[in-house]
Formats: C-alpha cells, sequence, structure tokens
C-alpha cells in the first residue's frame, strides 16, 4: 500500500502545510494548494501573526468539517486541473469539460465536495462542483432529477399541474430519462 | 505526473464507505444551503433554472434571483406557451440586478410585449443585452429608456 505522506515529487522544495481532517487524517500538502483554500489561508495568516508556527511545515491545521475522503479529491482536483475554470470559448472545450466534471458523477459526492469546497472557501471548486452538479439538471426532467437526488415532491398534484401548465415552455423539450 | 497522486489508493476505498453511509442517510441536495442551491441554479439555462420551481416547496423560488436571463422562442407553434413563459418569469422574478438578458424572437403583432420585457431589464440594470428580433408587422422602437442608457 502506498504511503499516504510520500512525496511525489522530492525535487519540489516548497513549504507544506499540514491539514487534519474531521477523521483525523493528516494530509501534507504544498502550500500552493493549501493556499487555494481561503479559509486554511487565512487560518495559516493568522497563525504566522501570533508567531506560533511560522514554520510551514509544523503547522497543522484543523478541518473539523472536512472528512479525508472528501479532501483527498479536493486535493486531487487541485493538482489536475489548475486552469479548470477558464471560461471555456468553444464547443469542443465545453464538452471537454463537461466530461471532466462528470468525473465527479453521483449526487452523494458531489454534495460532500461542494459542502467542503463552500467550507474551505475554495472559490474555483465551488464553481466546478455547482456547475458539474448542474449538469445533471440542465435538460433532465424533474422526475430524473428528483431520483437522482433524492428529493422528495411535496406539492398537491393540482398545484404542480398548474405549474407546468404555467411553465409550459420551460417542460418542452427535455431528455428522454 | 497523473497516478502520482499522494493518497489516491487508499482513499478510494475509503470514498466507497463513505458513499454508501451517504446512501444510507439519503443526504442529498436538500443538505445544501440555500445560498449554494441559488448559486447552480444560477449556472443553468432560464428555462432549466425554472423547471427546479417544480421540484419541491423549498425550490419553488429559488430560481426568483437568477442573473442571466435567455429567452430564445422562435418556433411560431408554441409562441403562446414562450410569450407567457417571458412574461411570468419577469413578473415573478425579484428586483435584483440582471447581468445578462438574451432574447430572441419574432415579433409580430406583439410590439408591446417585446418592448416592455427589454423596459424590464433595462430597469434591472441590465449590463449585456442580446437581442434578435425578427418578423416585424409595425414599426418598432426600442424603448426609451434603453436609448438613454446607451451614449
Amino acid at each position: 500500500m502506498s504511503n499516504t505522506s510520500e512525496n511525489p515529487n522530492p525535487s519540489s522544495s516548497s513549504a507544506k502545510i499540514t491539514l487534519k481532517t474531521s477523521d483525523n487524517e493528516l494530509f501534507e500538502v504544498e502550500e500552493a494548494v493549501a493556499m487555494k483554500f481561503c479559509t486554511v489561508k487565512q487560518y495559516f495568516e493568522d497563525e504566522k501573526d501570533n508567531d506560533v508556527a511560522a514554520r510551514g511545515s509544523s503547522t497543522v491545521i484543523p478541518l473539523p468539517n472536512v472528512h479525508s475522503a472528501v479532501l483527498a479529491r479536493l486535493i486531487s482536483y487541485c493538482k489536475k486541473l489548475p486552469q479548470s475554470n477558464a471560461v471555456a470559448d468553444n464547443h469542443e472545450e465545453e464538452e471537454t469539460k463537461k466530461k471532466e466534471r462528470k468525473q465527479y458523477g453521483t449526487p452523494g459526492d458531489l454534495v460532500d465536495l461542494i459542502s467542503a469546497a463552500n467550507y474551505l472557501d475554495f472559490k474555483e471548486g465551488l464553481e466546478f462542483f455547482n456547475q458539474a452538479l448542474a449538469d445533471h439538471i440542465q435538460n433532465k426532467s424533474v422526475e430524473y432529477v428528483r431520483k437522482f437526488f433524492g428529493i422528495k415532491g411535496d406539492f398537491e398534484p393540482h398545484e404542480e399541474e398548474k405549474y407546468r401548465e404555467e411553465y409550459a415552455w420551460a417542460f418542452e423539450g427535455v431528455d428522454e430519462d | 505526473m497523473d497516478e502520482s497522486g499522494l493518497t489516491q489508493q487508499p482513499k478510494k476505498l475509503k470514498l466507497n464507505e463513505e458513499r454508501d453511509a451517504v446512501d444510507r442517510n439519503i443526504k442529498c441536495l436538500q443538505n445544501l444551503p440555500e445560498e449554494i442551491l441559488r448559486y447552480i441554479i444560477s449556472l443553468l439555462p432560464t428555462k432549466d433554472a425554472i423547471r427546479t420551481s417544480v421540484l419541491c416547496k423549498r425550490w419553488e423560488y429559488l430560481w426568483t434571483s437568477i442573473p442571466n436571463l435567455d429567452f430564445k422562442g422562435l418556433e411560431l407553434a408554441k409562441r403562446k406557451q414562450f410569450m407567457n413563459f417571458v412574461e411570468r418569469v419577469l413578473l415573478l422574478r425579484d428586483s435584483s440586478d440582471i447581468k445578462t438578458f438574451t432574447l430572441s424572437c419574432d415579433v409580430l403583432r406583439d410590439a408591446s410585449h417585446v418592448s416592455a420585457w427589454i423596459s424590464a431589464a433595462v430597469r434591472r440594470n441590465v449590463q449585456q443585452l442580446y437581442i434578435g428580433l425578427y418578423d416585424f408587422r409595425k414599426p418598432f422602437s426600442l424603448p426609451h429608456s434603453l436609448n438613454k442608457r446607451c451614449y
């Protein structure tokens, strides 16, 4: 089994920051990656100001709201897609991006990633995962979205019917479930 | 470069466990705060955004603050549906500013409606306006409010 703390890129001498997740796992990440999370950045800078632990590598930043499985995915996202949020300027590029977003698939995963990105104030990630989630709503029927995301419809049948009539145009041309 | 991720293997197993836990708790979209749901809806085309209002009561009015509106209705057969849709959306949308407003349709005999739609966008301080109007039955002029802002 691979060692979680092993650094695959020994030539890099940049400072490391240790993040501690809700399940008490330690992640040693490059400062450049950690600083994308504004919540971490803020914490780190406050620590620095207090001069408690200015030597980067010994700083352990607790993230009580982020599970290790989710943090691992966020970090690998940071590494893989540094410019992922650059605006797609043609159709082909948009399709490629859609495929990339699809890899983060299941609704439970996306909700976890979004919650974590929100808590960490990680703006690019939040936009990316929100868009990944939006991809599962676009062109989909109401029934599909409810099922996919576990939403229970709580309108009275006649209320819902009324909406569907009033906004009939919005219900045209959605994909087959 | 690709598979060198330091924590990939052991985490994958964890993720599956996590996923099961997620399924058991039926943890879903409803767990996200309202501001995030609004964010997600704002990333959708207008048609899709409005459709979310039927999902459940919590979502009913989340769409009303979407900053971008796009109305493209060139199919004559669905003219009435399209008109109703635009009118309702503009009527029910909240008063926050509009970033981009896209309108593409035939004008036909509805010049006053179409003009009012554009005025509604201008009144919400629209930043980008894309208008493609076709098939005029009468002379058509853009709303005065628009001229005032385009100097």
